[in-house]
């Protein structure tokens, strides 16, 4: 299973929380050591060793715990692509939100507005719905399926022509 | 205190410390196990609920039951079927189509009566939303079988197994689920990009000369007659859009014995499981009966195009993940029909001659794909 995304402040956190952890263990180490080996760092006692090792390793896990709430769960809309019968002479398309009883091959009551040809439903697919929609632009070259990278939000009727 | 009582109170915890993991791992371990596998039951169980809550509202609203249906599809959901015996595998084939064959129609009387109002394509649907919820809720039930008798038997070898095959268990769940929802609305799911494929080649070509279709030529199975390139193709599929797989074995035995042999190839169309790594939506050709599912499709037509009369059998599968066959069509698979439509025409022009005969196969379930 691939790892869930985080958004910008879960990732923030998760690195904080990774540096508290290791830095208490850090000092539970050392107090361990000091225990056991006699060596006592210069800087802290022993007692202080123990409740800051603690004390991070403490934190680290809240934040930890913090961070997964900024676990982003991708979002899906499904998505039917409308093209004109006339399809390759036409490059007319677009993409609307899937509606009950939508089928790929389904002959729609619209007519396109360029050739003003039968419309159909080309395809029905699922995309995911991104934070930040980047503008679609007007005009398109693409003649097949394979070029079309749909949206995820429907596009008004959009025409694309032939360069 | 002193610091050699504090040493001594630090050795002590230190043996304590020590022989607790030394004696206990195991226990810690299984206590750890036992904690991931109930989170996941968690998450299957709210899966099922959903699926059930999610089934009857499509019933209550498409098929418009006379009484309610929730006590009939627990029923459903708890439906079993009992394998052929193969200890004498001689006829086991015949004897599982049989077994399929009366499961199919049980099960199209039982939506049949659930949900009368139902057109023949959504009661498809609701056909296999059941069949889905089903699929969830009996995962649901075997994790928890192996976790309670985990616990009762305190067996690490339990547990451990289903805690390490649980990443998969569940994304295969979490991939039913969204085909249950699929099947719900219609949508197409992965699975069906071999008829999609087959209709996209028709549909261009129904441009030239428009097409023979031959609905219902074999149960659930249509026949669209059409010329490709000087050939006569005779296309075959599940009857859309409804959720159908029909038997495209029988379809294919079927037309192969009424044209007397006269067929020069067999293009089978398929969705395939992928290797991780590769991208979804590839296009692969092979050789063979490429047809999932329970054997008696494939066996139909190895033995009947195959083997009685030796019919060259191709097969183009678009690779595809688990999760991606159950899902709703994704960006990658639709991008690739329109190549896997190119890699058709390009094996019949080169395969096969002017004014031959030849039989292309698109096999998966239609949901949400007109003929």
């Amino acid at each position: 299973m691939s790892e869930p995304k985080l958004t910008v402040q879960g990732k923030i956190l998760k690195g904080i929380a990774y540096i508290f952890l290791g830095t208490g263990l850090i000092f539970l180490m050392l107090a361990l050591s000091s225990i056991f080996m006699g060596i006592n760092p210069p800087f802290l006692d022993l007692p202080y060793l123990f409740v800051f090792g603690f004390s991070l390793i403490l934190a680290g896990s809240f934040l930890l715990v913090a961070a997964q709430q900024g676990i982003i769960k991708p979002e899906f809309t499904t998505l039917s692509l409308v093209k004109c019968n006339n399809t390759p002479d036409c490059k007319y398309r677009k993409t609307r939100k899937f509606e009950e009883n939508d089928y790929v091959f389904k002959e729609l009551d619209e007519t396109c507005e360029k050739c003003y040809g039968k419309l159909y439903i080309a395809a029905i697919l699922e995309v995911e719905k991104k934070a930040k929609q980047k503008k679609v632009p007007e005009e398109k070259p693409e003649e097949t399926l394979q070029q079309i990278e749909p949206t995820s939000e429907p596009t008004e009727r959009k025409e694309v022509e032939k360069k | 205190m002193q610091t050699n009582e504090l040493n001594w109170i630090f050795q002590i915890i230190f043996l304590a410390f020590f022989f607790i993991i030394f004696f206990y791992n195991q226990r810690m371990q299984l206590w750890m196990m036992q904690k991931q596998i109930e989170a996941a039951l968690r998450e299957l169980q709210q899966m099922s609920n959903e699926g059930k809550d999610l089934l009857i509202k499509i019933v209550n609203e498409k098929g418009k039951p006379k009484e309610d249906p929730r006590d009939r599809l627990q029923a459903l959901m708890d439906f079993f079927v009992v394998e052929p015996v193969n200890a004498d595998p001689a006829g086991v084939i015949w004897r599982m189509e049989h077994i399929l064959d009366i499961r199919k129609f049980r099960w199209e009387k039982e939506v049949a009566e659930i949900a009368p109002a139902a057109s023949r394509d959504v009661a498809a649907n609701i056909e296999g939303t059941i069949e889905a919820a089903m699929s969830v809720y009996y995962i649901f039930k075997v994790i928890r079988h192996f976790l309670l008798l985990g616990k009762k038997t305190k067996s690490l070898i339990l547990i451990m197994q289903v805690q390490m095959q649980l990443p998969l268990i569940m994304l295969i769940a979490k991939a039913i689920f969204k085909a249950l929802k699929a099947f719900g609305s219609g949508i197409p799911i992965g699975d069906g990009v071999g008829p999609f494929i087959v209709s996209g080649l028709v549909r261009e070509y129904s441009r030239k000369s428009l097409p023979l279709i031959t609905k219902e030529y074999t149960e659930d199975i249509t026949l669209i007659e059409q010329n490709i390139e000087g050939r006569n193709a005779f296309i075959i599929r599940a009857t859309g859009p409804g959720a159908r797989v029909g038997k495209p074995g029988e379809a294919i035995k079927k037309l192969v014995e009424e044209k007397n042999g006269q067929i020069n190839h067999l293009i089978m169309i398929d969705a395939g499981l992928k290797l991780e790594g590769e991208k979804t939506g590839t296009i692969i050709e092979g050789v063979g009966a490429v047809i999932g599912g329970p054997p008696v499709e494939k066996y139909k037509i190895e033995e009947a195009a195959g083997v009685k009369y030796q019919l060259p059998m191709d097969g183009i599968v678009i690779e595809e993940s688990q999760e991606d066959a159950f899902s709703p069509l994704g960006k990658d698979l639709v991008n690739a029909i329109p190549r896997a439509i190119e890699r058709v025409k390009n094996m019949i022009m080169t395969r096969t001659s002017e004014g031959e005969n030849v039989i292309i196969a698109g096999i998966g379930n239609c949901c949400g794909i007109g003929d």
